[in-house]
């Protein structure tokens, strides 16, 4: 695994974190007293918030990715790490900074979850893969030069392309609420199910492709 | 999200593993052949997590999920705190929505914030559900334990705990629960038809009970948690069965709700109620006797094994009560059977 600083909670090791001081200023007042209660006073400027979580949203939902399977647990942990950002957060740091707070926290959520997982004897991949490829998500993610937005609107606009089969397979895969819907939809078109999955299998490389076509063509 | 132009080419087999193990479809045997893919490619784990990155992108992009959470804070501030300096202090709470309309999370239909559907996390959901139940498991073993307490009955009332069948004479004198503190030789456990030669029939099963004259029968009327009933002004104890009798004139059955002072040496019973039947010649027919406990409880001894004996009057209230039935048929007997009591509490 990469040498990581130490976050200030739980001791887990994370990159960047780091870059993140408390010793950033909340506060312009002389008082030391005064000065931390009143950054505690001043509640997060939810503009700065949104805009910061905006940014690092994506990747932590890239990051849970790597360590959990099933999305209602990635939402709880997205959830979960949206609310620390928010009470504990740096808030005047540079870039980078934001990003590596909710990536450490995702990581402690995560590897709680992880734990609770193994229990129950879902089958996941073994730790020490979880490890190095959660470490390569974060990575990318944080040597990505497109924004969330960006991405997402590229994605977007590829997605609009589909024609409206294919663009339903999609919905049923990632919005639909109902796990068996994929089994209704063979049922219903008389398809297999593994049939369903190569289906999607070819999507996402057509997907994955286009996206890049696109980003080679704006550089 | 990019791609380097120096990026590794997927072989179709990792390609199927990653995509697999994204939909949840991959097998055991498939997950360790990923496994070690990813342990010894980097450029296999570094496709892996592309692929896992691209695959949140397209959750995004799908179903984007809208966050909110509530605050409410309050704010004291102190301007003379002991130091001397002012002091700030803050209490915070927090609640937290996040997800799409009818999502997984909780379902919850709409938020205060005005976003619509955001579900709420509910982790006190079980815990509260098992408390909830714990408590009304609680209760319920509380009434139903109350509700115990007030139901009296009679115990192998119908005489049929007792299988006689394999019994070479169909009489047997051991009668269960009916024979407390005394018993009597006069006392018999029938299998009726069989002993009538098939001129008798129990009303109900095979057995009933003969007595002979002045034979008895004691059962200590107990409620459902094996509690005695206690004797208190106005108590009401209604017996009903069937009887059966011979001969031309009809018998008697007299019955009594006794105290039992001393079994043994010496015989000491006091008697707090007492009625008597009669019982017509000739078939079973209904019987049914009325114990009313009178409001002066203070009795004399009423059955005594010897006359020599002292005992005082006593007061029977809160005493435990025995239901005594003695025969009074002489020269012939009376057979019983089907018997039950209802108890009605003083002012019932």
């Amino acid at each position: 695994m990469t040498a990581f600083a130490h976050t200030p909670d739980s001791g887990d090791d994370f990159p960047l974190l780091g870059k993140w001081s408390r010793s950033t200023s909340r506060s312009q007042s002389s008082d030391p007293s005064l000065a931390s209660t009143a950054a505690e006073i001043a509640a997060p400027d939810p503009a700065d918030f949104t805009a910061q979580w905006a940014r690092a949203q994506l990747s932590v939902r890239a990051y849970l990715n790597s360590f959990l399977s099933d999305r209602s647990s990635i939402d709880d942990c997205i959830q979960e790490v949206a609310l620390l950002a928010w009470k504990k957060g740096p808030r005047d740091s540079p870039g980078d900074a934001f990003l590596g707070f909710t990536l450490a926290c995702a990581k402690r959520i995560a590897m709680s979850e992880v734990r609770k997982k193994y229990r129950t004897r879902l089958r996941l991949l073994s730790p020490d893969v979880v490890a190095s490829l959660s470490d390569a998500v974060a990575a990318q993610e944080l040597a990505e030069p497109a924004t969330p937005a960006m991405r997402i609107s590229a994605l977007q606009s590829c997605l609009d392309s589909l024609e409206a089969a294919p663009r339903r397979l999609l919905d049923l895969r990632y919005s639909s609420k109902d796990p068996t819907a994929l089994q209704q939809e063979a049922r219903a078109t008389g398809k297999s199910i593994d049939a369903l999955y190569k289906k999607l299998e070819r999507l996402r490389v057509l997907l994955r492709d286009c996206v890049a076509g696109k980003s080679t063509s704006r550089e | 999200m990019t791609s380097g132009p120096g990026d590794f080419l997927p072989d179709p087999e990792l390609e199927q593993l990653v995509s697999r193990f994204l939909d949840h479809t991959i097998t055991a045997e498939e997950t360790a052949v990923l496994e070690q893919r990813l342990r010894d490619q980097p450029d296999a784990r570094d496709y892996c997590a592309r692929a896992l990155r691209f695959d949140a992108t397209l959750q995004e992009a799908l179903l984007p999920q809208p966050l909110q959470w509530e605050e409410t804070r309050r704010v004291v501030f102190d301007p003379k705190r002991k130091d001397g300096g002012p002091a700030w202090s803050i209490q915070r709470q927090q609640t937290v929505r996040y997800g799409n309309p009818g999502n997984s999370l909780s379902g919850s239909p709409e938020g205060p914030l005005g976003l619509p559907g955001p579900p709420v996390r509910r982790r006190w959901l079980w815990p509260a559900i098992l408390v909830v139940s714990l408590a009304a498991a609680c209760a319920g073993s509380f009434f139903y334990y109350r509700s115990l307490e007030n139901v009296y009955a009679l115990r192998n009332g119908d005489f049929e705990a007792m299988d006689l069948s394999r019994s070479i004479s169909g009489i047997g004198h051991s009668i269960l629960y009916w024979q407390d503190n005394f018993s009597t030789s006069g006392c018999e456990l029938c299998e009726i038809g069989r002993v009538s030669g098939g001129k008798i029939f129990a009303p109900s099963g095979r057995n009933i009970v003969r007595l002979q004259d002045r034979a008895f029968l004691n059962q200590l009327i107990l409620n459902k948690r094996g509690t005695p009933l206690k004797a208190l002004p106005g108590l009401r104890v209604i017996l009903t069965g069937q009887a059966y009798s011979q001969g031309d004139v009809p018998h008697s059955l007299r019955g009594g709700l006794r105290f039992v002072a001393s079994g043994y040496p010496d015989m000491i019973q006091y008697e707090a109620a007492t009625d008597s039947a009669t019982i017509p010649s000739g078939g079973w027919h209904p019987l049914r006797m009325e114990f009313q406990v009178p409001a002066d409880l203070l009795r004399p001894p009423s059955d005594l094994s010897s006359k020599n004996i002292a005992a005082p009057s006593i007061d029977l209230s809160g005493k435990e009560l025995t239901l005594s039935l003695d025969c009074r048929s002489p020269g012939d007997s009376i057979c019983l059977d089907d018997l039950k009591i209802e108890v009605l509490p003083p002012g019932k």
